[in-house]
């Protein structure tokens, strides 16, 4: 029932919002508010959940045992909070956000920022996504002229 | 018994600071008067009702600033665990530039 | 052949683990282009074995860091990163604070 069941399971996903923050939003009826956004993802991996799917999978039970246990073994070294699932990659994956803000509104007039962290859950790994956007503010060509 | 009880004991008396979350404003040429506001929230056995204690930081830093705009906001969301599950405390600490 | 594949695995999984909490970024006034400021960031790093800590002061020393490489300028669209890189019993907190150091600019 599992074999069957399981290329169902690892098609599904879930998105997880984490973390919100939304910046103050400026108006001047003299620029525009074109919408950018930048998203920056890393792969996640849920080791004590590879187990646990390891375990339930695998046929031989004292081979199953021996996964759970080795992922269990290994989960001691890789203690700590965490917000999603960990990456293996390194935590600076998440930096590029400042250039990239300013590769989409180089003359720097940004406003109405949202920075969100959020996951797309899959079945043992995840996308751990920084997502930021936000309005940059371009001069209209006809500008708002004050009637005399 | 007596070693497992003073064991426990020493465990529960280190308090466990944990960071939720931290962000800025932009910090402005002139930092003159720095301004602070602090709240915290005592929570038991992980029930909380209310956050309002929440709004009574922009009255303490307006209160420290009332002439002036206050700019270079650095805000702190820290989580300390006393006795797990039993007490937890949550500060929030906030601190500025009073510029006039 | 299974003492290999285990033993392969836990080398091979040994390796410290991330996570990023969140990822702030702050407003950019007085609007100014990349070019026309400096970049400056700070990153201090907090050791903690099983938890165990009182104090979170690793902050406010990022802060006073970045604060120090602009002293005569504007902070301008500060970028602040909260992570946590895991180990063995113990685990390491770090923020990193970027921004773009602008000066004479006016407020």
């Amino acid at each position: 029932m599992i074999k069957f069941l399981l290329p169902l399971f690892v098609l599904t996903s879930c998105a997880y919002v984490h973390h919100t923050q939304v910046g103050e939003i400026k108006y001047n009826p003299n620029y525009e508010r074109i919408p950018f956004e930048v998203l920056v993802s890393e792969t996640g991996f849920d080791l004590q959940e590879a187990g646990a799917i390891g375990k339930a999978v695998i046929q031989d039970k004292k081979a199953g045992s021996n996964l759970k246990m080795i992922t269990d073994i290994v989960g001691l070294f890789q203690m700590g909070p965490r917000t999603g699932a960990p990456v293996w990659s390194g935590d600076t994956y998440a930096d590029k956000v400042y250039g990239l803000m300013y590769e989409k509104c180089p003359s720097g007039q940004i406003t109405g920022l949202t920075s969100i962290r959020e996951m797309n859950k899959y079945p043992v790994v995840s996308g751990e996504i920084v997502k930021i956007t936000g309005y940059c503010l371009k001069q209209k060509t006809n500008p708002v002229r004050k009637k005399i | 018994m007596k070693l497992v009880v003073l064991v426990s004991l020493l465990i529960f008396s280190v308090s466990c600071a944990h960071v939720r979350s931290v962000s800025q404003t932009s910090v402005p040429k002139k930092r003159g008067q720095v301004v602070k506001a602090e709240v915290k929230n005592n929570i038991f056995f992980l029930f909380n009702f209310n956050t309002n204690y929440l709004n009574e930081l922009t009255t303490q830093l307006q209160d420290q600033c009332q002439k002036g705009s206050i700019e270079g906001i650095l805000t702190k969301d820290v989580m300390v665990t006393y006795f797990p599950i039993i007490f937890h405390r949550e500060h929030i600490t906030a601190e500025g530039y009073c510029v006039e | 052949m299974l003492n290999k594949l285990i033993l392969s695995t836990l080398i091979f999984s040994v390796a410290c683990t991330h996570s990023v909490h969140l990822m702030h970024v702050g407003d950019f006034r007085p609007y100014q282009k990349n070019t026309s400021g400096k970049k400056i960031e700070a990153v201090t790093e907090q050791f903690v074995i099983l938890g165990f800590t009182q104090e979170t002061d690793y902050i406010d020393l990022a802060r006073a860091n970045l604060l120090k490489q602009c002293e005569d300028g504007v902070i301008q669209g500060p970028v602040t990163r909260l992570s946590t890189s895991h180990g063995f019993f113990s685990w390491t907190n770090r923020v990193s604070m970027q921004a773009l150091c602008v000066r004479f600019a006016k407020n």
